[in-house]
């Protein structure tokens, strides 16, 4: 007895209608899987050194404050896991990709694709923290050179000419 | 005559998946889907990108007005900022080309169910935008190993 659900193909069997993809097409699920899987690479490289850099000044400091890892280990977390999620379905996409078209198998090729849309998913994610990031990037900005100009604390106030 | 093999000649052997990859139904449903999710993405990533290089270019803008006087290159720190100034330019651009990749791509892969040249040439792109992506990725992590080893720019 399996769990296989009734309707999943046991095998694929290609109607009349479907063409086949052809060697230029596969030459370019070829190249796309083999960069999806050194994106993943550099998306793991890029994680461990995020990780490693804050840690690193937290361990010279051999009693962090709690302010300290209390700032810094919420916004790791959260940069941490859309990255590593990231970087695990492009690895998947271009497994799957590379043995569909090595083993020639039709269900891996459309499983591929469907990591495909994890990818975009999870790209989502990325993106909306990256436009936050950087809203507040821009306010820090546009905004610091004017806060820099109001008098500060105890100096006189510009008199206001009588109109 | 002898087969080196060792089958007879009447005998072929069984290659249950020895069949070409289609374009099937559900596949091409998969590319439309992921196109209708990914043209919007990539705009949304030229947007961050070309964002994140104006911001780049207005602070270094801000930098020289607040520098007066000779600007020397090897003197104090000033070849280790525009290093990474330079690589951070370098990385903001890999990522605008490879939203830039990936929207070309992702809209001709839309209309790919009747036109055969733009199911190849969104494919095509849509490697190139991994392509790029990767190079974004790899310069952000050199110009963070960069900032470590000299800690006056970070």
């Amino acid at each position: 007895m399996t769990n296989t659900p009734l309707d999943a193909p046991a095998a694929f069997i290609p109607d009349d209608e479907d063409r086949p993809a052809g060697e230029w097409m596969e030459g370019y699920w070829k190249s796309a899987a083999l960069w999806s899987k050194r994106l993943a690479f550099a998306a793991w490289a890029y994680l461990i050194f995020y990780l490693y850099l804050p840690f690193r000044w937290i361990f010279i400091d051999k009693f962090p404050t709690q302010d300290l890892v209390i700032a810094i280990v919420p916004g790791m977390i959260l940069w941490f896991t859309p990255i590593g999620l990231l970087s695990y379905f492009c690895f998947q996409f271009g497994q799957r990709l590379e043995n569909s078209i090595k083993w020639r198998d039709q269900l891996l090729l459309e499983n591929a694709f469907l990591q495909l849309r994890h990818i975009l998913v999870v790209c989502c994610i990325v993106g909306s923290i990256k436009a936050t990031s950087i809203g507040i990037e821009w306010y820090a900005t546009y905004h610091a050179p004017l806060m820099n100009e109001q008098p500060l604390e105890g100096e006189p106030t510009p008199v206001q000419p009588a109109e | 005559m002898e087969n080196f093999i060792g089958e007879s000649p009447l005998e072929k052997p069984e290659e249950p998946n020895s069949q070409d990859l289609c374009l099937t139904d559900r596949l091409m449903k998969r590319f439309q889907v992921n196109a209708r999710i990914g043209i919007p993405l990539m705009v949304l990533y030229l947007v961050l990108g070309v964002t994140a290089l104006l911001n780049l270019l207005i602070e270094i803008g801000l930098k020289f007005e607040q520098d007066t006087g000779p600007f020397y290159l090897f003197e104090g720190n000033n070849l280790f900022v525009w290093i990474n100034y330079l690589g951070s330019i370098l990385g903001h651009y890999f990522l605008i080309q490879a939203a830039l990749e990936g929207l070309q791509g992702w809209k001709r892969l839309l209309k790919s169910k009747t036109d055969d040249d733009a199911l190849l040439e969104g494919t095509e792109r849509l490697g190139k935008m991994f392509k790029f992506f990767t190079w974004g990725i790899c310069t952000i992590v050199l110009i963070i190993i960069f900032r470590s080893i000299w800690p006056e720019l970070s």
